[in-house]
């Protein structure tokens, strides 16, 4: 499988503050990750992870302040409004708010073949919304509705026929399923799959939700702190998470099963701001596990394709040391 | 918006309008929105048919019928040249429409152009145009009036020149606050992610988006239009005469309002009428198409 | 002992394009000291189930037939003024956004002085107690918080302190109105723990709204099911996750990700839409989307009793 998109040291700063105290700080803190072709690559991680911003810099929607993005072997960081239009063909993005992504005064015929117009596609308007409207298993009558007309997965769906609309090669999903009620999820997810297998398409899905990366994604990422602290294939993080973060995070997600044994690895405070990063390893103000070594010295994240920063990577099935639980 | 309707044919089209006429019904259903229908509607109608509405010319002077109260003949009363009142306060609706429709949609042009531009652009041009529209703003409306007179002359221009630079920076800001709220939003994001241009974003996503709540405004503004050509041609600063503007008759009945009243009545009349017509309207408008509004006293 | 009992319940709201039937004939009971979960997707009924309980229906809705009783009294008959009195007090809501239940430019502390109005206490003994519910929720340095402002604190904490300031009303009733759905996963289930130490403490009961069945299994003792304005399932925590009677609920459980811990190439999801309230069958509610329709179906369906405490409106579902 051959890399597609390639991100190495990405850097995204912001200045925020009271108006004379600006101070700099990096939402997105150096992360390195690749995407094979047809390769769905999940990045996980809860609100102010930066997993966003990170998903808008590869994008091209948010300056970086350092490091690369390649995409298909062509440096795309930096790169200006025409110059990223071709790229943009090639690889579309979906956002989180299923009908607030969609323009309200727009048709659902306007706003799936509005890419066709932006590139200047020479196709049939009615033919190719009946195209991708059947694509993504909507009738074509939708065709003039407006998105306050739909409900949120008939407005997902319509986002996703805007991205596949001119064969791209890579789709970036902002939480594809935010929103949207237990049973449209899965069919959003299925729907996001089958184009994948039919289209070869490569996609990257950011998350809150694990049990989402679970039934789709092939790698996956966990971000604290603009960072990554644990990346490897998902089937393995799932089955043994090495990063106490990842393993409170899986440990978060309440199975629907009352009598389940609730064993789970709470954590103490709330994550630190990005604009305060504790010294040391970054977690370690919430770690059940921490250590002294831990206060002082950044672990940096060593291995191939299974990565941990950890000083003190779990091994299966591990427990959080007796401690009383605290939010 | 058309360009995209004119790409997709059907779509689209047959929703516009079947919005409108519903839109036009809930606003008959209010009382005060079918006052405002209904009186608007009679100006626009008097201001058009005027020819045939009345046999008088508006213009023709007639020494013997001067002063004429309201009769069969005169419905409202001829003035101290023997005028007919009635065929020139129906003229006068003419000029008073339109100059209040073309001033208002050239104000609505370049706000919304400046908005745009304010809103969209990067922020020290902002900072620039906000200074320049509160400059503008900060003017008396009378005291410009009198300086565009001084310099072009008093003539349907100037009035028009004076409503557009007082009107365009209200909707300018209007304009600018929607745009930069919009231009956060997912799907100008989605639009960028694209590959959509600036001008391809204005005109297809920020500019539908910003422009109905403007039309509501500037419908309730139209009253203050009307009021400034008739304060413009009652100081002698707007139309010349004979031609009959609300303003103009105003004043002649103003002359003589001691013997004969009935001529300040049809002067001040239409002006009153058109103004609580458009005002009726433009709040029923805003009442019906603002959902937080809705079901408030 | 039941705090709080539905009976029939019916609401509708009258539209432009006719009457919508919001709710249908719902029963459910809270009992005291008691955790009842109501789960259900977009446009079940939840929130207009709430907002009747809570007699805050909007303008063109109405009650049209059946009772709340509130510890013996009928809320649907109370006057605004005697309802105004029982929201706080008696019943106290937590909403799923903490803003919209918080005054962005009061302190904390003044909101929490304000609403004990009703108390004898002077001004340092309400605050007091303000700063003692604050350490309850566990707010770091309770004091000091009181003197801050909203949008000084995180939605976790936010959350915390409109948990903080129902309880301190020590209402017999608290309804959670999906409180942790804004939260990150982690906050989530810490605020879960939270509110059922709370409540423990406290010894109020609790109608929790949530679409997220995880939390609900874990939190609640009793399980309502809604379906486009109708109680489809209801009965404890046990016997509707672990057998559940209505083909909904079934259905709406495997839908879960959660439930499926391997990687499933398709994940099961229920075809179809919920029906237009204007235009519901007059049958079984879910008849157009069950895999399990038979003719029966198009008959109205009432409430089958399984076993005591669990019942379903089904046909199809039987005792034992």
């Amino acid at each position: 499988m051959s890399v597609l998109l390639e991100v190495r040291g990405l850097e995204v700063a912001f200045r925020a503050g009271p108006p004379l105290a600006r101070r700099r700080f990096k939402a997105v803190a150096g992360v390195d990750f690749d995407v094979g072709r047809g390769e769905t690559f999940a990045l996980v991680g809860e609100s102010g992870s930066g997993k966003t911003t990170l998903a808008r810099a590869v994008n091209g929607l948010q300056p970086i302040s350092a490091g690369s993005v390649a995409f298909d072997g062509l440096r795309i960081d930096g790169l200006g409004g025409a110059a990223m239009k071709p790229v943009r063909r090639a690889m579309s993005m979906m956002f989180q708010d299923p009908v607030g992504s969609l323009s309200p005064r727009m048709t659902v015929g306007d706003l799936v073949t509005e890419p066709f117009r932006i590139h200047r596609v020479d196709a049939d308007p009615e033919a190719e919304t009946a195209r991708l409207l059947s694509l993504v298993g909507l009738d074509a009558a939708f065709a003039d509705r407006f998105p306050h007309q739909l409900s949120g997965g008939q407005a997902r769906r319509v986002g996703v026929a805007r991205a596949i609309a001119l064969n791209p090669r890579l789709i970036i999903a902002d939480e594809p399923t935010a929103g949207l009620d237990v049973s449209v999820q899965g069919e959003v997810l299925n729907l996001l799959n089958e184009l994948r297998e039919r289209m070869g398409l490569a996609m990257v899905i950011i998350t809150h939700n694990l049990h989402v990366i679970r039934h789709v994604a092939d790698r996956m990422a966990v971000m604290y702190l603009g960072r990554f602290v644990e990346t490897g294939p998902s089937a393995e993080i799932f089955a043994a998470p090495a990063h106490p973060y990842t393993a409170a995070l899986l440990s978060a997600n309440p199975e629907p099963d009352p009598d389940r044994a609730r064993d789970r690895i709470s954590l103490p405070a709330e994550a630190p701001s990005p604009m305060a990063r504790p010294d040391g390893c970054e977690f370690h103000t919430r770690c059940p596990w921490a250590a002294a070594k831990c206060g002082t010295e950044a672990p940096a994240a060593v291995g191939g394709d299974r990565r941990a920063a950890c000083h003190f990577p779990l091994g299966a099935g591990a427990r959080p040391p007796a401690k009383e639980s605290t939010i | 918006m058309s360009a995209a309707g004119s790409d997709l044919p059907g779509a689209g089209r047959l929703p516009t309008s079947a919005r409108l006429l519903r839109s036009v019904r809930r606003v008959a259903r209010e009382p005060l929105g079918a006052l405002g229908l209904v009186l608007v509607a009679a100006m626009i109608g008097g201001a058009v048919f005027a020819d045939i509405l009345t046999a008088f010319e508006p213009n023709r002077i007639s020494p013997r019928d001067r002063f004429l109260g309201p009769s069969f003949g005169h419905l409202l009363g001829t003035d101290q040249l023997g005028r007919d009142l009635f065929s020139r306060v129906l003229h006068g609706g003419r000029i008073a429409l339109s100059v209040a429709l073309l001033s208002t949609a050239v104000s609505l042009a370049i706000g919304v152009a400046l908005g745009l531009v304010a809103g969209y652009g990067p922020r020290w041009l902002d900072n620039l145009m906000l200074l320049l529209f509160d400059s503008i703003k900060s003017f008396p409306t009378v005291m410009l009036a009198l300086a565009l007179v001084t310099l072009f002359g008093p003539s349907l221009t100037a009035v028009v020149v004076v409503v557009v630079l007082v009107n365009v920076p209200g909707y300018a800001r209007i304009v600018r606050t929607r745009t930069l709220s919009i231009k956060e939003s997912e799907f100008v994001d989605a639009a960028r992610s694209m590959g959509a241009g600036t001008a391809r974003i204005l005109r297809t996503h920020v500019t539908p988006n910003v422009i109905g709540p403007l039309l509501i405004l500037a419908s309730m503004d139209i009253p203050v239009v009307i009021a400034i050509e008739a304060g413009m041609s009652f100081l002698g600063l707007g139309v010349r005469p004979p031609t009959p503007s609300w303003g103009a008759i105003l004043n002649d009945g103003f002359a003589a309002i001691r013997d004969t009243p009935w001529i300040a009545v049809a002067g001040g009349l239409p002006i009153i009428l058109t103004t609580l017509g458009f005002t009726f309207l433009g709040e029923t408008l805003r009442d019906v198409f603002d959902p937080r509004l809705k079901g408030r006293g | 002992m039941t705090v709080l009992a539905i009976k029939g319940l019916n609401v509708s709201f009258s539209t432009g394009d006719g009457d919508l039937r919001a709710l249908r004939d719902v029963s459910l009971e809270v009992p005291a000291r008691g955790i009842v979960g109501v789960v259900g997707e977009s446009g079940c009924g939840k929130s207009t189930l709430i907002n009747a309980v809570l007699g805050l229906l909007a303008d063109n809705g109405r009650v049209d037939g059946g009772s709340i009783l509130f510890e013996g009294r009928d809320l649907t008959r109370l006057a605004p003024a005697e309802m105004r009195a029982l929201r706080g007090p008696g019943i106290a809501t937590v909403f799923q956004d903490p803003m919209g239940a918080l005054n962005p430019v009061l302190s904390i502390g003044r909101q929490m002085r304000d609403i004990q109005y009703r108390s004898p206490l002077g001004r340092s003994e309400k605050d007091a107690r303000s700063a003692e519910f604050l350490r309850r929720v566990r707010i770091p340095d309770a004091e000091a918080a009181l003197a801050r402002h909203p949008h000084e604190f995180s939605g976790g904490m936010k959350q915390r302190v409109a948990i903080a300031m129902a309880l301190m009303m020590e209402p017999s009733l608290l309804i959670a109105d999906e409180p942790t759905t804004a939260l990150d996963a982690t906050l989530e289930v810490a605020t879960i723990d939270l509110l059922k130490e709370l409540q423990e403490q406290i010894g109020c009961s609790v109608l929790f709204i949530s679409h997220h069945l995880g939390v609900v299994a874990e939190l609640c003792d009793d399980v309502v099911v809604m379906y486009a304005g109708e109680v489809v399932e209801r009965g404890s925590a046990r016997q509707v996750f672990n057998t559940p009677r209505h083909p909904y609920s079934a259905l709406l459980l495997e839908c879960d990700p959660a439930r499926r811990p391997e990687r499933a190439r398709r994940l099961p999801t229920i075809p179809g839409s919920v029906p237009d309230p204007r235009r519901r069958p007059e049958g079984c509610v879910f008849a157009g989307r069950c895999p399990r329709r038979v003719d029966a179906c198009r008959a109205p369906q009432g409430e089958r009793a399984m076993e005591p405490g669990h019942m379903a409106r089904c046909h199809l579902a039987e005792a034992g």
